[in-house]
């Protein structure tokens, strides 16, 4: 035994002594291959899991290093089981490779294209006998060349990998990318640098290639999607959630890149521009007609060099498909975690890309690079009569009633008293409670419905303090940048969706200019399924290491 | 030949307890009509009995039994005083003897397990070099292993586990103890294996249900190093015998200090006991899981403390306190709600933390979650929201965060509002009294309820009635988020003596179950019937004078039917007769000789041979 920081858990969780004075140290080599799950004031909780070892393997550290900085921190010896465990997973990543080799017949050393193939390999021909025989990756491999290789097409590059990792023999993606189209775009620093953490992620991706960039909202992903770009200097395709969110793109490039508004194209539903660096939505690249997709052929109308996936974990499941087609590709993503709701965190990593560089919130919090928060879960009781409503009605109804309390009106009208001077956002899921609370609050309301240009409007003046309210659907959840928000009040929500609950709080962690705390509102109602699912956004919330009050409305 | 006579012979010399041994170890079916050693050879020759008592024999064993000389070695008179024992051998006129019965059985049981008698040369199991491994670890699988079984022998206090008729345990229990506790469902099979065999849970085989035993609340207030020894000794006592055998064997063969690997040892057992039945084997499997999960053996080799508890059946309490970690000081209460246990508590802070947070996950060090339900569940049990912090602040090193203190009081305050009581009434066996009258009109319409039928008693509006049982309608109310409480629910005193006392209650719902009908320091006694029969063959082989081979032979033919070649003695002379033995009583022999057509009466004295005809 020792007087380590660290206890390792039978259920591969690591617990990690906050106020220890090794914890520091021990947090830093943890977070090479453990995913941080829980980071309340006192114990924060990491995770050991098959991608975040594969992570770490792809980063190039050995199990031989993990188990180290797990014996050399743990307070009580790390079960044999996990240790094991670590080990076989740790060497399964990279007995397999996906590589370029020379087409038989052709001149040997030659690397040209049309002279190489792309081949599955392997050392180890158990591991490709094994691999081979499933049936779902027979499919994919041509015939056998030797008892150590197996030849892929290029179409299948994706596919395979998402398949290996599947059944548990991740390959290691060594075939390169092609360059894509040389393009000039440099950062302009002008009056601002780029972060420490942003030019680490930077670095990281270029050295990696394709992968994940990790970090907090407001911690300036766009910046560090600018910046790779810069690095890699070709064509670059940028994904994105929304229309608001590729002007944001634009408007984020043209301030911190040379680029000029000639060579920013936007391509959505609005407007179908495809220029060396273009911004596309999820939405358009998705979108059917007769069952075919109409917009694929941009994926292909540049030799792109670089695609920037934002907000990767939403990406629609139609994109992954497409995106397994452009594994010859470099490819970013950015988000700020890596916890999908679908549960598909596997087909990031396989075909984006491992995590190449993640930054817990707190960190960058203490850096004061995002304002700190406080949230406050508001508990309310049903007025007269919406009790028996509740009471009568079917399942499915009853979140619509309890979150749609009308008692939720006046409080956050007191809230928003008892900030006067502050911005403030009113978030909510149902179109009429959010109308009705616009109404009473006075204040304009933000949904799908709204135009653009009527969005931009709105959010431009709510930049200025022209608005000090407004009241947005969940379409702001994403993307929007709005420097200035230091209260959100939410309403109702996409019942418990941690994801969501993180983007929200997003929307208050830009640092505030006069250094002030954000705050953070949910208005419950009490002892109904709405209590129910804020228990489990907000669980989040306080796991993430924010302060977290819960009130009574009275006593506001 | 049968091998009635000499095995009757062998009886017939052993002594009292040697004889009440034997038909303990091997019970014939009837012993009230067994009254000599002749009838209870009879019954030990038997296939069916003979099959049960060479199933549990080792090849050294099985393969005296051999008849073939070629592959049955010489006896060794340790061995052959144990086959004789257990009524595998007999003798003729002093000399040990093969029962062809027995040989027979053996052949067929070999056979059918696809083996033949000349597979019985013993091959010694090589004992192979294993690498060096750090068996300084096994604490934390004890650690792991006594708070899970804390965990779960809470949880059984509270609500008995079910039985199937064979007397497993049920699936439904154990899922519902892995649920309830968070314990992996294969490793709450073998807490409860512990707790069975340290008879800290017995089976009520009537009621078919698997309850704590009265030790349980002894066992639950001791350290958690008392409590891993009680474990431990209680696993050591039920090891299986062949294993117990081959560590023996193994620990005599070895010189060197290098521990055994019990899982080595069990995997030698098919080997070298191969009639062993399947069941036997599953009850080996079960215990060399049982030593790894308590710690008595890491990755399959004995720890030092359990060598020495085999070979002493001792364990010394001052060793294993050296090697746990020392009681936490305290546990890390958080905003989120999750409490986080950094190692062992004192049974008194565990016993708190029980009854407000569950378990999500036990280890060495554990975590815990205090939700609305969790804390509710305390409050109906009787705890106040002051006994409830006074807990909380006795055993947090972090205080009371702001959440879990609103918690304590918002739930404090409204619990009391709904009281769920059993009643006898027309109306229904459950009645529920509502302090408010809108949240009464709520049950009533309230959509999640309907299956309650609930109704009014028609003489107050906050009176509610329903035909299910109280537990049903609590259920139902706490699931559709009302908060209830039972009626009987006796307030108990502040924080720690809230958690202490919540236990003894738990301990007099023990003691009014049926569970403390049983006696768990009764152990198996001899049947009656056994004794007696013990007694009866002792006696009968000593109480007729001139008893001995001759008299076993005639009797033997009595029973058969069967002539024999009696020779005779008189005056010198001597006669031998073919003869039908009818009945041997008062020193005489009545037989009719079918040649001469006579009966002929001859003492006993005077024969001196009888053969097979």
């Amino acid at each position: 035994m020792t007087l380590g920081p660290l206890i390792v858990q039978s259920d591969h969780t690591v617990l990690l002594e906050v106020a220890h004075p090794d914890a520091e140290d021990a947090r830093h080599e943890l977070a090479v291959f453990a995913e941080l799950e829980r980071a309340p004031e006192h114990i924060h909780t990491y995770r050991v899991t098959r991608l975040g070892l594969w992570n770490a393997r792809a980063a190039g550290h050995t199990a031989e290093e993990i188990l180290d900085t797990l014996n050399r921190y743990a307070k009580f010896p790390v079960p044999s089981g996990v240790a094991s465990e670590i080990q076989d997973t740790m060497r399964r990543y990279g007995r397999l490779t996906i590589e370029r080799a020379p087409v038989a017949g052709s001149e040997s050393g030659s690397d040209a294209d049309d002279e190489t193939q792309l081949v599955l390999r392997s050392e180890d021909p158990m591991v490709l006998r094994e691999v081979a025989s499933a049936k779902k990756i027979a499919s994919l491999l041509g015939n056998r060349i030797d008892e150590h290789t197996f030849p892929v097409e290029p179409w299948a590059r994706g596919e395979l990998k998402q398949q290996l990792v599947a059944r548990g023999w991740p390959a290691e993606d060594l075939a390169g990318y092609t360059p894509g189209e040389p393009y000039d775009i440099a950062l302009v620093e002008d009056g601002w640098t780029l972060r420490d953490y942003q030019a680490k992620a930077v670095d990281a991706f270029e050295r990696g290639g394709s992968g994940v960039v990790v970090l907090p909202c407001g911690a300036g992903k766009t910046i560090v999607g600018a910046a790779s770009m810069a690095a890699v200097g070709a064509k670059t395709l940028i994904l994105v959630t929304n229309a608001v969110s590729a002007r944001q793109w634009r408007d984020e490039l043209l301030r911190r890149t040379s680029l000029t508004e000639d060579e920013i194209g936007e391509y959505s539903g609005q407007v179908k521009e495809i220029k060396p660096v273009t911004i596309a939505t999820y939405q358009i690249l998705t979108s059917r007609r007769k069952g075919e997709y109409q917009h694929l052929s941009l994926l292909d109308a540049e030799d792109w060099g670089v695609i920037v996936y934002d907000e990767v974990h939403l990406l629609p499941a139609p994109v992954f498909k497409l995106t397994a087609d452009l594994q010859a590709r470099r490819r970013l993503g950015l988000t700020a975690t890596l916890v999908r709701e679908d549960g598909r965190e596997s087909d990031v990593f396989s075909l984006i890309g491992p995590k190449r560089y993640d930054a817990a919130w707190k960190d960058i919090e203490a850096q004061g690079f995002i304002a700190p928060a406080e949230c406050f879960e508001v508990r309310v009781d049903f007025g007269e009569g919406e009790r028996l409503d509740y009471a009568v009605a079917e399942d499915q109804e009853r979140y619509r009633i309890a979150s749609s309390a009308l008692i939720k009106q006046p409080i956050a009208q007191r809230i928003i008293d008892r900030h006067p001077g502050e911005s403030v956002l009113v978030i909510g899921q149902y179109i009429d409670q959010l109308e009705s609370m616009a109404e009473a609050l006075q204040a304009p309301l933000i949904t799908g419905q709204t135009p653009v240009d009527e969005r931009e409007r709105l959010f431009q003046a709510f930049r200025s303090g022209e608005e000090r309210i407004l009241v947005v659907s969940k379409v702001a959840n994403f993307s929007v940048d709005l420097p200035d928000a230091s209260v959100a009040i939410q309403i109702s929500g996409s019942f418990g969706s941690r994801q969501e609950e993180a983007q929200r709080l997003g929307r208050l962690l830009r640092p505030k200019s006069n250094g002030a705390t954000a705050s953070f509102y949910t208005l419950i109602t009490r002892d109904t399924v709405d209590q129910d699912f804020a228990q489990n956004r907000q669980r989040f919330l306080a796991e993430q290491g924010y302060a977290y009050t819960i009130l009574d409305a009275e006593d506001l | 030949m049968s091998g009635t006579l000499a095995l009757a012979s062998a009886l017939a010399e052993m002594e009292r307890d040697e004889l009440a041994a034997l038909v303990r170890a091997r019970p014939p079916h009837s012993p009230g009509a067994i009254a000599d050693p002749i009838g209870l050879a009879s019954e030990l020759l038997k296939t069916e009995s003979i099959t049960r008592a060479i199933a549990t024999l080792d090849r050294e064993h099985l393969a005296v039994l051999a008849a073939d000389d070629a592959y049955a070695p010489e006896f060794s008179d340790q061995i052959a005083e144990e086959l004789l024992e257990l009524g595998l051998l007999g003798r003729d006129r002093g000399a040990v003897v093969r029962l062809p019965e027995v040989t027979a059985a053996l052949s067929d049981a070999l056979a059918a397990r696809g083996g033949a008698l000349e597979d019985m040369r013993t091959d010694p199991v090589e004992s192979e070099e294993l690498p060096e491994i750090d068996l300084s670890v096994w604490f934390t699988a004890a650690l792991t292993a006594v708070g899970q079984a804390a965990e779960c022998l809470r949880s059984l206090r509270d609500r008995p586990g079910k039985l199937n008729r064979s007397g497993s345990i049920a699936v439904a229990t154990l899922k519902q103890l892995s649920e309830a506790t968070s314990i992996e469902i294969d490793d709450v099979a073998l807490v409860l294996a512990a707790l069975r065999r340290a008879e800290l849970v017995i089976p009520l085989t009537h009621d078919h249900l698997l309850v704590a035993s009265a030790r349980a609340r002894q066992w639950l207030g001791l350290t958690h190093t008392a409590r891993w020894i009680r474990l431990a000794r209680a696993a050591h006592q039920t090891m299986p015998t062949e294993l117990r055998t081959e560590w023996a064997r193994a620990a005599a063969d070895r010189e060197d200090a290098q521990p055994h690997s019990l899982s080595v040892l069990a995997s030698s057992i098919p080997h070298r006991y191969p009639l062993l039945p399947s069941a036997e084997f599953e009850n080996i499997e079960e215990f060399v899981r049982l030593s790894e999960y308590l710690g008595l053996t890491h990755e399959g080799r004995l720890t030092p403390i359990a060598s020495t508890l085999l070979a002493t059946g001792a364990i010394d309490e001052a060793v294993v306190a050296r090697a746990m970690p020392d009681a936490a000081p305290g546990v890390y209460v958080q905003p989120d709600l999750s409490v986080v246990v950094p190692g062992p508590l004192d049974p008194e802070n565990e016993a708190s933390l029980a009854v407000l947070a569950r378990a999500e996950h036990i280890g060495v060090a554990s975590t815990r979650r205090i939700s609305e339900s969790s804390i509710t569940e305390a409050y109906e049990r009787g705890l106040t929201p002051a006994a409830a912090r006074k807990a909380f602040e006795g055993v947090s090193l972090t205080g009371i965060p702001q959440p879990l203190e609103y918690l304590l009081e918002s739930i404090g305050n409204r619990v009391g509002g709904i009281v769920v009581g059993e009643v006898d009434s027309d109306l229904g066996r459950t009645r529920i009294t509502i302090a408010r009258d809108d949240t009464a009109h709520a049950l009533l319409v309230d959509r999640s309820l309907h299956h309650l039928q609930l109704q009014r008693s028609g003489e107050s509006e906050t009176e509610l009635f329903s035909r299910l049982s109280v537990d049903h309608v609590l259920a139902a109310l706490t699931d559709a988020r009302y908060h209830a409480s039972l009626q009987d629910a006796a307030p108990r005193a502040e924080a720690l003596e809230g958690a202490v006392d919540d236990e003894a209650a738990a301990d007099r719902r023990s003691a009014r179950s049926p569970a403390t009908r049983v006696s768990a320091e009764d152990g198996p006694a001899i049947p009656n019937p056994l004794t007696e029969l013990a007694e009866r063959v002792y006696a009968t082989a000593r109480a007729v004078p001139g008893t001995g081979d001759y008299t076993r032979r005639l009797e033997l033919a009595i029973r058969d039917r069967s002539l024999v070649l009696v020779t005779a003695e008189a005056r010198g002379e001597e006669r031998t007769f073919t003869l039908l033995p009818v009945a041997l009583s008062a020193g005489r022999l009545r037989a009719a000789d079918q040649a001469a057509g006579v009966e002929r009466t001859i003492p006993v004295s005077m024969i001196t041979g009888v053969e097979p005809a």
